[in-house]
C-alpha cells in the first residue's frame, strides 16, 4: 500500500488483518475525507485477499474515532448532487464490510462518537472498553447536524424508533455498560485487557458475519407490520414530532430532518434507508441554520472558550487563590464555581453570617445535586473545603485575583476599591462584577488603573457559560491576558468588551426589553409579544423577563444614562407610569407585567388590554423582527463603536449571554442569516414605521452594499 | 329533481369498551340488523336498491376494506347491490347521505340507502393510523389532537370550564327526557342476538342524573397531553393565547360508542312505485375546508355555505342539530349565528348518547327529522365539525 498515512494495516499469522486508525499530525482519529478514503481501500484489501480471515478495526490512539471534521462540513463547497453521492459511496463501503462475508469487530477503546461510532456501527461485532472516559453515541445534533453515515438507519434497527429518536436528537452518550444493556456493543473489556486479542479470539470462536438487518425475516423492533402501517408507530411519531417541535419551535431543521429520516426509513429495507437519510442529510447540511450553528458552537465558541482572543505574547498565568467580595446571589455564584474548577475561595461580606449564607447556596445547590444522584458527599465535602467564609479584608491579601460583587452602587463599590486595594499584593488584579456601571469610572478610585478590569458574571453563575471581560481605559494588555486565562481557568467562555454605558450583553438586551415594552403600548397583544419571542427562539419574553430584572432596576439604571434618545426617554416615563400608576414593577413583588399568584403559574395581567387597548392587525414576522433587528442594529453599532472588537464575539456574547436563536449563527450573522440586502429593506420599512432605533449607521449599509448578494460577515 | 328521506333506522347506541352491549356483535352485524329492518318496515323490494353508500372512519380489521359491500352481502339483499365506504372522519355518516341525495338529484341512482358504522370497541378510533398524525413532514408543528383544539377554542372565545359544563348537564338532561318520553323510539331498531334475544334496545351512554358537581370533578383529558407536548404547536399558530384553557373532558366531548345509522333515500317515482310516503326533502348538503389544527370551526362556514346555496337565513331553520363532538362546538355555533339553545340538539347529543364516528352524521339527521313530525315543524339543520379542518351541513325539509 502506498501513501497511506492514516491507517496502519497488518496480517497476523491467523489471517487476521488488523486495521489500525491513527490520523496522522493529530491528537485524536478525526474522520476526515483522505483518512475515510485510506480507511475504505484499506479495508478493501482486507475483503479481497484470500489469505484474510477476519478484520479488526482499532486505534493507536488513546480515543477510537472521535467523529467528523466539522470544518470540513461547513466550508462545503460542493453540490448537492455531489454531497449525495460521496454519502452514498460511503454506505456502498460500509455496506460491503457488513456482507463481505468475513467477521469484521471494532474494538472500541476510548471514545467512538459520531462517524467514529457509526464506523462500528457496521461491523459484525463491538467490544467496547469500559475506561470512565469510554463513550459511545451519535452527537451530530449537538452541532445542528445529523449522523449521515448510516447511524439513523442501524441505530434504528438494533434500538427501535423511541430510543433511536431519542439518543441521536439528544446527542446522548454511553457509557459502555449502557451500551452494552441496549445492544449497541456485544462484549464489554476493562482498559488493562488486551481489546485486540478479545477481538481475534471472538472471530476465531464465533466469526459470524450477518448483520440482523441482512436476515430476510428482520423487522425493526416495535414496528411488527412496518412503519406507515401500523398503529403505536403512529401515536409514537406523534409524540416524538410535537415533542420535537416544542423544543424547538420548528427553528431548527436538523431535528425535523432527522425525525423524517427515522420515519421514511423505518418502513425500507437497509440499502433504502441509507439513502433516506443521505437525501435528508444533504437537505440538513446545505440549509443555513445547520451551518450558523457548526460556525457558532464549533467555531467561535471553542474558539473562544480556549482563549484565542487573548492578546498575543502573554505566558498563562495560572491562578489559585481567588478573593471573592461580596457573598450574595452573584458572588456565591462566583465562588461555587471558582470551587468546582478546583481553586481556593476567599469568600468575604461584611459579616462572617453573611459570607456563610453565600456558602449555604453552594451547599444547597450541591445538596440538590446529591439528591440527583449527580454528585458525592465526599466531592461536596472537598468542594466546601475550597471556600473559607470571611468578614475580614486581611484574608484578601494572599489572593492572585479579588473580584468584588457587592450591591450595583457606584460610591459602595469605589470605598470596597479602595478599602481592598490596601490590603492586596501590588501585582494582583481586582475586577469588578458590575454589569452596568462603565469601568474605566469605577477604576478612578483605584491607585493602579491598569490592573483594574470588570468581569461580568451572568445569573446564575453556574449556569451561565459567558463572562464579558471588560477592558476598561486603563486596564493593560497584561491584565487582561491574565484575566482571559483565569476565565478559561473556572471553564466560562470570556468575550473581551472595551468599556461603554452595559458594556455588550446588558446593553443590546436591553434594547429587546425595550422593544417588547414599546410593543405592548403600540397595543400588540402581550400574549402575542412574548410567543412570537419564543416562537423565534428567545429563551424568555421580553415583558417576562423584565419582571425577572425588576421595572424599578431597570427605571434607574436608564434614569443614569445621560446619554437617552427620545424614544428611550419615552419608554422611561412609561416605565415611570407602570411603576407608579398601575404598581407593577416585578416578580419579586409579585407584580409586573405577569401576575405570580402563589402555587400557580404566572400569567399575564389581565389589565394591559385595557390599559393599551389591543390592536387587531399585528403582524406576526414584524413582531419577530422588531425584537431581533433592535438586538442586532445596537449589536453592529457595538462593534462599529469599538465596544466589541470582532464579529464573532457579538455572535458568542448573544447566544450563551442573550440567549439569542444559535440557529441564526448569532447577533451579527444574523444580518446574512436574513439576507443581508433583505435586511437593510426591512430595516429601513422598521425605521419608517418605528423609528430612527431601526436605522442602520452608514457604515453597515456600506458593507451590505458592498456584499451585495454575498455575505456580510464572514465567508461560510 | 329532488330526493327524498323515505325512512331513517338506527342502532342504539352502545358503549364504546370492551364490556359494552354491542362489543360483543361486529361492526357488519349492526348493518345487517338495520338492513333488514329498512326491509322489513318498508316491505321493501331490494332488488330496485342500487346502492349503499357507507360513511366509516377506522377502516382497518372489520371496518377495512369496504364494510359496505360486506354488510350488502350479509344482508340478503341481492347480489345486484354494489356499495361503497367513505371516510370524511366525522362528517362521514352525513357525507353518505348528501353523496346518495346528489345522485338522485342528478338522475343517476333512484334508490339508495346510505349511512354509516362505527365499532369503537372493536376497532378503536386511531389504530388505522394517519400520516396526519405521524409522519414528520405532514405532522411536525401542525398536528395537535382534537381535544387541543377545541380546548384551543374554548380559549380563544373565552368559553370556561363551568359554561361547557353547563352545556354538557342540558345534554344529558335533554336526552334522558327524549329517552323517557319516547322520542327516539320511531327509529330506534333493538339490535338481537341469533335467537331473537335483545342486546340493547336503547341507548346506554346517557347519564341522566348526573350533576354539575359530579361534572366539575372530572379531570381534564387533555391538560398534561397539552403540556407536554402540543399546547406549543398550538399557541405557535394562535399566538395571542398565552396558554391553553383545558376545560373538555370526559363529562363534556362526545362518548367513544357503537352503533350504526341508514337511510332509504330516493326519487319521487321511486316512492310512488314503491308506495312510500317521502317524509322530507334534502334541499341542500354543504362541505368546506377550514384551518386544520383548530380543525372543528367548521360547522359555522359550512352552515354558510348551505344557507346561501338555498337562499335560506339562519332563522328559517326550526331545529338544528349540531354534533357535540366537544362542548363548544355546538355553544359556539349558537352564539355565531344567535341562535336560541331551545332550537339546538333539543334531544341532547352525542355528550350523552355518544359519537360512533362514522354513523353519527346520518343519525343526528334522523333525529331531527323524527323531531320535526313530532313538533309538526318543518325545516331542521344537521351540521358536523371534522377532522383535519372540515364542516358539513345538510338542510332538509318535511313534504
Amino acid at each position: 500500500m502506498n501513501n497511506i498515512k492514516h491507517i496502519k494495516y497488518s496480517i497476523d499469522k491467523d489471517g487476521i488483518a488488523i486495521l489500525t486508525w491513527d490520523v496522522a499530525d493529530s491528537p485524536v482519529n478525526i474522520m476526515n475525507e483522505v483518512a475515510m478514503a485510506e480507511f475504505f481501500s484499506t479495508i478493501n484489501q482486507a475483503i479481497e485477499d484470500d489469505a484474510v480471515k477476519g478484520i479488526v478495526i482499532a486505534s493507536a490512539k488513546k480515543d477510537f474515532i472521535a467523529g467528523g471534521d466539522l470544518k470540513w462540513f461547513l466550508n462545503y463547497d460542493k453540490s448537492k448532487e455531489e454531497c449525495f453521492e460521496m454519502l452514498m459511496q460511503t454506505n456502498t463501503h460500509l455496506r460491503k464490510i457488513e456482507t463481505c462475508g468475513k467477521p469484521v469487530v471494532a474494538a472500541i477503546n476510548g471514545l467512538a462518537l459520531g462517524g467514529g461510532c457509526e464506523v462500528a456501527l457496521a461491523c459484525h461485532h463491538r467490544i467496547m472498553s469500559n475506561h470512565p472516559k469510554s463513550q459511545i453515541g451519535l452527537v451530530e445534533c449537538s452541532v445542528g447536524l445529523f449522523p449521515g453515515a448510516g447511524g439513523t438507519q442501524r441505530f434504528l434497527r438494533m434500538l427501535g424508533s423511541q430510543k433511536t429518536i431519542q439518543y441521536i436528537t439528544q446527542s446522548k452518550k454511553l457509557t459502555a455498560e449502557q451500551a452494552l444493556k441496549d445492544g449497541l456493543v456485544d462484549a464489554v473489556c476493562s482498559p488493562e485487557d488486551d481489546i485486540i486479542a478479545l477481538a481475534k479470539n471472538w472471530i476465531l470462536t464465533k466469526g459470524t458475519c450477518e448483520q440482523p438487518w441482512d436476515n430476510k425475516r428482520f423487522k425493526v423492533p416495535g414496528t411488527p407490520l412496518g412503519v406507515g402501517q401500523v398503529s403505536g408507530v403512529s401515536e409514537f411519531f406523534s409524540v416524538a414530532n410535537a415533542m420535537a417541535y416544542k423544543t424547538t419551535h420548528g427553528n431548527l431543521p436538523h431535528i425535523k430532518n432527522v425525525l423524517s429520516a427515522i420515519y421514511y426509513g423505518a418502513a425500507c429495507h437497509i440499502n433504502k434507508a441509507l439513502e433516506v437519510e443521505a437525501r435528508y442529510f444533504v437537505d440538513t447540511l446545505f440549509s443555513k441554520e445547520t451551518k450558523n450553528i457548526i460556525r457558532a458552537s464549533f467555531l467561535y465558541i471553542n474558539d473562544a472558550a480556549k482563549g484565542k482572543s487573548k492578546p498575543k505574547g502573554y505566558d498563562t498565568v495560572i491562578f489559585k487563590k481567588i478573593g471573592v467580595i461580596g457573598a450574595g446571589m452573584m458572588g456565591a455564584g462566583i465562588a461555587y464555581v471558582n470551587a468546582k474548577a478546583g481553586l481556593e475561595v476567599v469568600l468575604k461580606d461584611v459579616s462572617l453570617e453573611k459570607a456563610e449564607n453565600g456558602k449555604d447556596y453552594v451547599k444547597a445547590q450541591e445538596q440538590k445535586k446529591l439528591e440527583n444522584g449527580l454528585t458525592t458527599r465526599d466531592k461536596i465535602e472537598a468542594l466546601l473545603q475550597k471556600i473559607q467564609p470571611s468578614d475580614s479584608d486581611s484574608d484578601l491579601a494572599i489572593c492572585d485575583l479579588v473580584i468584588e460583587a457587592v450591591f450595583e452602587n457606584e460610591k459602595l463599590k469605589n470605598s470596597v476599591t479602595k478599602e481592598t486595594e490596601k490590603v492586596i499584593q501590588e501585582d494582583v488584579i481586582y475586577a469588578s462584577n458590575t454589569s452596568t456601571i462603565p469601568i474605566s469610572k469605577l477604576a478612578e478610585a483605584s491607585s493602579k488603573p491598569d490592573k483594574f478590569i470588570g468581569l461580568h458574571f451572568f445569573s446564575p453563575v453556574e449556569k451561565m457559560p459567558l463572562v464579558e471581560v471588560i477592558v476598561g481605559k486603563e486596564t493593560s494588555d497584561k491584565t487582561l491576558a491574565a484575566a482571559i486565562d483565569y476565565v478559561i481557568a473556572i471553564r466560562k467562555v470570556p468575550i473581551i468588551v472595551n468599556d461603554g454605558r452595559g458594556f455588550f450583553t446588558s446593553r443590546v438586551f436591553g434594547k429587546y426589553i425595550n422593544e417588547g415594552i414599546a410593543m405592548l403600548t403600540e397595543g400588540v397583544p402581550p400574549a402575542v409579544i412574548e410567543n412570537v419571542a419564543k416562537k423565534i427562539g428567545m429563551p424568555v419574553g421580553p415583558l417576562a423577563v423584565s419582571d425577572e430584572v425588576n421595572l424599578k432596576l431597570m427605571l434607574d439604571i436608564m434614569s443614569e444614562d445621560p446619554n437617552l434618545t427620545a424614544h428611550e426617554i419615552q419608554l422611561k416615563n412609561t416605565l415611570a407610569t407602570i411603576i407608579e400608576v398601575h404598581g407593577r414593577t416585578g416578580k419579586k413583588e409579585g407584580k409586573g407585567f405577569y401576575d405570580y399568584p402563589k402555587n400557580e403559574k404566572k400569567s399575564i395581567w389581565k389589565e394591559w388590554t385595557k390599559i393599551y387597548p389591543p390592536q387587531a392587525d399585528f403582524e406576526e414576522e414584524e413582531v419577530g423582527k422588531r425584537l431581533l433587528f433592535a438586538m442586532v442594529i445596537d449589536s453592529y453599532k457595538c462593534l462599529d463603536s469599538g465596544v466589541i472588537r470582532e464579529p464573532k464575539d457579538a455572535d458568542v456574547g448573544s447566544i450563551l449571554g442573550l440567549g439569542f436563536p444559535i440557529h441564526t449563527g448569532g447577533v451579527m450573522s444574523y444580518i446574512d442569516y436574513v439576507g443581508a440586502e433583505e435586511f437593510a429593506v426591512y430595516s429601513e420599512k422598521l425605521a419608517l414605521k418605528y423609528g430612527e432605533r431601526f436605522a442602520l449607521p452608514d457604515s453597515l449599509k456600506k458593507r451590505i452594499e458592498k456584499a451585495g448578494t454575498g455575505r456580510v460577515f464572514y465567508n461560510n | 329533481m329532488d330526493a327524498y328521506i323515505y325512512d331513517s333506522v338506527r342502532t342504539p347506541r352502545g358503549i364504546g369498551k370492551n364490556t359494552g352491549s354491542l362489543a360483543l356483535l361486529s361492526p357488519v352485524q349492526l348493518l345487517t340488523t338495520l338492513l333488514v329492518a329498512l326491509k322489513e318496515r318498508n316491505n321493501l323490494d331490494t332488488s330496485l336498491v342500487e346502492d349503499l353508500i357507507l360513511g366509516c372512519v377506522t377502516q382497518t380489521g372489520e371496518q377495512g376494506g369496504n364494510i359496505a359491500k360486506v354488510a350488502a352481502q350479509c344482508s340478503n339483499y341481492g347480489d345486484h347491490l354494489s356499495a361503497v365506504t367513505l371516510n370524511r372522519y366525522c362528517a362521514s355518516g352525513l357525507e353518505a347521505v348528501n353523496q346518495a341525495a346528489a345522485m338522485i338529484k342528478s338522475g343517476w341512482s333512484n334508490l339508495i340507502i346510505a349511512g354509516g358504522v362505527e365499532s369503537m370497541s372493536r376497532v378503536p378510533m386511531g389504530i388505522d393510523g394517519s400520516a396526519w398524525v405521524m409522519e414528520p413532514e405532514a405532522a411536525f408543528g401542525k398536528f395537535v389532537p382534537q381535544g387541543i383544539s377545541a380546548d384551543l377554542i374554548a380559549t380563544k372565545y373565552g368559553y370556561s370550564r363551568n359554561d361547557v359544563d353547563h352545556f354538557a348537564l342540558a345534554s344529558q338532561k335533554r336526552a334522558a327526557m327524549a329517552q323517557k318520553n319516547g322520542f327516539f323510539d320511531k327509529s330506534l331498531i333493538p339490535v338481537k342476538d341469533i335467537n331473537g334475544l335483545v342486546h340493547l334496545a336503547k341507548d346506554e351512554y346517557i347519564r341522566g342524573n348526573t350533576t354539575l358537581e359530579i361534572l366539575a370533578g372530572l379531570s381534564p383529558a387533555f391538560e398534561k397531553m397539552g403540556e407536554m407536548l402540543f399546547d406549543q404547536t398550538a399557541i405557535d399558530k394562535y399566538l395571542d393565547v398565552e396558554k391553553i384553557n383545558h376545560v373538555h373532558h370526559a363529562g363534556n366531548a362526545s362518548g367513544i360508542v357503537d352503533g350504526a345509522s341508514l337511510m332509504l333515500i330516493g326519487s319521487k317515482e321511486i316512492g310512488e312505485k314503491l308506495g312510500l310516503k317521502p317524509r322530507a326533502r334534502i334541499k341542500m348538503g354543504a362541505v368546506i375546508g377550514s384551518e386544520p389544527l383548530i380543525m372543528l370551526e367548521g360547522p359555522i362556514p359550512a352552515t354558510k355555505k348551505a344557507l346561501r346555496n338555498t337562499k335560506m337565513n339562519v332563522t328559517d331553520i326550526d331545529l338544528f342539530e349540531v354534533n357535540e363532538a366537544f362542548a363548544v362546538v355546538p355553544m359556539r355555533l349558537m352564539d355565531h349565528f344567535n341562535i336560541d339553545h331551545s332550537k339546538v340538539n333539543v334531544n341532547g347529543g352525542a355528550i350523552a348518547m355518544g359519537h360512533p364516528l362514522g354513523a353519527t352524521g346520518c343519525m343526528i339527521l334522523g333525529t331531527a327529522l323524527d323531531e320535526l313530525e313530532r313538533q309538526n315543524k318543518s325545516t331542521a339543520l344537521a351540521t358536523l365539525c371534522v377532522g383535519g379542518g372540515m364542516g358539513i351541513a345538510t338542510i332538509i325539509e318535511r313534504i
